[in-house]
């Protein structure tokens, strides 16, 4: 084996900061013939870095952050191969770098700090099977997460699959026993059309002939097989006349205790006049105590015939 | 509901007796201004059948301006301008100024109305020269005399206004101690001798010592026959066809009041037939009529035949109180009814105002 370089430097150590003097030959593709060496391997580095037993190939390999170039001057370039560099250095100096030989000007320069010289290609087999043996590790490791992940997901997705299917075979079961509220007429029973007909000509005040109409044009949405035709209207809304009237005695009565005699309502008397020789007498009962009990003034739904 | 020829003092007293023996003596009587109802009352208090008498606010709101405003020298002279004013406005482009429509009857119930309109309207006068030609040149030659009744309207506005706001808080509170007060602080409008401001303080000062009498000075005395006004206006814009006869307004005044419910609709399906040909059977409608005479030349002496259809009667209860479900007894007065529970030994037969007096005696 030929070492092509052998080289003792000596480094002066001021501070923190080491030089680092390569003694080699310019590599011919790269370099230049002048001598500036440029090959990061040999570039400058913290001690630590180069230590085989803590610090990874990709430690080896970065930078030393020192914020200087490992460029060393022409000069030094100039030396001749197997040289011996000797740096007097003060007796407070207390920093040896050893520069190992290598097979050729390529190999690492392994820097030891007052530690036991090792051989570059051990530590590197070592560090390697270390490295791998991690990243298989957290590869593993990161597997086994996504593997728990997905199955508990699986998991939570075949408990919702299940209920769903049972809500839906209940529904499916209901649907089986009654029909759908949309199918289902409006208005099923008779008294249910009698009343909603008493609404529109009551409350909502349109004419006989126009209840009918609107209940024609409702009749498919209300599932009415026929709407009632308008003496029909004022068939109902005479026989609602004639069930207030029968109603009128049952009403219950709020007695005063001022006066226990009276039945407790205001009577409201009052004549009208229409067309015709008859005059229309009305006689209309209102709770004595009706603002105690509405916030309102009297109005038809608080007064009984 | 009934309906007659004519309603005079009497008619109406017998048909509240008929009510009162059914439904038992009311707590008051709430009226109009009406001649007859006020004959009607003394008729009941004669009978000791009284009962307290309560005047409808907003008919005497209405008789306070009217007797303020109706001899005054520009009263006539406002609605004489009101209807020119509306003759050149209404084919004009400046229609949209045109008066409201006001009833004739009832005229002081609805004058506020007109008055502000026409207040509104001369806003618009500023004084000064206008361009001939322009918008408010032929607003000027629309007026006619309004503008010299700028002071009438000025009064009764302020007269008018000052009374509405006193009717909003006493129909929607009724009359009470607070209420008053409230009143009276609207009424400090006015100058204190108003003769409508002191009719007014008067008005309350008598229905609120009737609403002591009954206890309700605190909760409030419903004062205002608007529910009834209401149902009258209500039934002859809904009643059936264009020919609004009182018979038929009869028939569907009932329907008109209180709530209804799915109850009530049940009831109508249960009254059969020949309970509906009882009431409605006898009565004739003037259409009846129309379609009976009109086509037919020398049938008019059927309209006045002895036995022609009598007029409706729908009274609550029946006519026979041994029919009614609830037969209420009539009591003459407290001391009477009082004297008659002190002989009367057989607590069974005693009637229910006279067991409430005795219990709460004891």
């Amino acid at each position: 084996m030929q070492r092509s370089l052998m080289a003792l430097v000596v480094v002066e150590i001021t501070g923190t900061l080491v030089f680092m003097l390569k003694l080699a030959v310019p590599p011919p593709a790269k370099g230049d013939k002048g001598g500036i060496t440029t090959n990061p391997l040999l570039a400058t580095a913290r001690f630590d870095q180069w230590d085989p037993l803590t610090a990874t190939e990709a430690t080896m390999l970065a930078s030393n952050r020192f914020g200087f170039h490992p460029v060393v001057s022409h000069g030094l370039s100039s030396l001749p191969r197997h040289a011996v560099v000797r740096v007097d250095l003060p007796a407070s100096a207390s920093l040896y770098c050893l520069a190992s030989a290598f097979k050729s000007h390529e190999e690492i320069v392994a820097l030891d700090l007052g530690c036991k010289r090792r051989t570059p290609t051990a530590m590197s087999a070592a560090s390697k099977v270390k490295y791998s043996r991690q990243r298989w590790k957290q590869k593993a490791k990161s597997r086994a997460d996504d593997n728990r992940y997905l199955r508990k997901e699986l998991e939570r997705l075949k408990r919702e699959r299940d209920a769903y299917k049972k809500r839906a075979k209940q529904a499916e079961a209901q649907l089986r026993v009654q029909p759908p509220a949309a199918l289902r007429p409006a208005i099923e029973r008779k008294v249910d059309l009698v009343h909603v007909t008493l609404e529109l000509f009551v409350r909502a005040r349109i004419s006989f002939r126009a209840v009918s109409r609107v209940l024609g044009v409702l009749a498919a949405p209300l599932g009415l097989a026929k709407a009632p035709c308008p003496q029909t209207v004022i068939n109902w809304v005479t026989r609602l006349s004639i069930t207030r009237l029968q109603q009128a005695s049952t009403l219950p009565k709020n007695l005063l205790s001022a006066d226990p005699f009276a039945n407790g309502f205001i009577w409201i008397i009052d004549i009208s006049i229409a067309l015709g020789s008859g005059k229309l007498l009305a006689v209309l009962a209102l709770d004595a105590r009706h603002h105690a009990r509405q916030a309102s003034a009297p109005g038809l739904e608080h007064v009984h015939p | 509901m009934s309906v007659a020829e004519s309603w005079t003092g009497e008619a109406v007293a017998e048909v509240l007796k008929e009510l009162i023996g059914t439904l038992g003596r009311p707590v008051a009587l709430l009226k109009d201004g009406g001649s007859a109802l006020a004959k009607a009352a003394d008729e009941l208090s004669a009978e000791a059948l009284g009962t307290r008498c309560l005047d409808d606010l907003s008919h005497v709101a209405a008789n306070l301006l009217k007797h303020q405003y109706v001899h005054h020298p520009h009263f006539d002279t406002f609605l004489s301008a009101c209807g020119q004013v509306s003759k050149h406005l209404k084919q004009s482009a400046l229609a949209c100024l045109a008066p409201p429509k006001t009833s004739t009857k009832a005229r002081f119930m609805n004058l506020h109305r007109l008055v502000k309109w026409a207040d509104q309207l001369l806003q618009h006068c500023r004084p000064g020269a206008a361009r001939a030609g322009s918008a408010l040149a032929k607003l000027r030659s629309a007026l006619d005399q309004l503008p010299t009744c700028k002071a009438f309207i000025g009064l009764f506005r302020r007269d008018a206004e000052t009374l509405l706001q006193c009717q909003e808080v006493l129909k929607v509170k009724g009359l009470s101690e607070q209420t008053r007060e409230q009143c009276h602080q609207i009424v400090e409008a006015m100058p204190p001798s108003s003769p409508v401001r002191r009719g007014f303080e008067a008005w309350m000062a008598k229905h609120l010592a009737v609403a002591s009498e009954l206890g309700l000075d605190t909760v409030g005395l419903p004062i205002s026959s608007d529910p009834i006004e209401s149902l009258f206006g209500v039934v002859k814009q809904r009643s059936q066809g264009p020919i609004k006869d009182a018979d038929r307004l009869a028939v569907y005044l009932p329907a008109f009041c209180g709530q209804r419910s799915q109850g009530d609709a049940a009831h109508v399906l249960e009254i059969s037939v020949a309970q509906q040909q009882e009431v409605m059977g006898t009565v004739s409608s003037l259409s009846k009529q129309r379609r009976q005479v009109l086509p037919r030349p020398g049938s008019l002496e059927s309209l006045f035949e002895a036995d022609r259809p009598r007029h409706v009667e729908l009274l609550a209860g029946s006519k026979n109180r041994s029919k009614s479900a609830i037969v209420s007894t009539l009591s003459n007065g407290y001391e009477l009814v009082q004297g008659t529970c002190s002989e009367v030994d057989d607590e069974g037969t005693l009637p229910l105002n006279s067991v409430l007096a005795g219990a709460s005696r004891a």
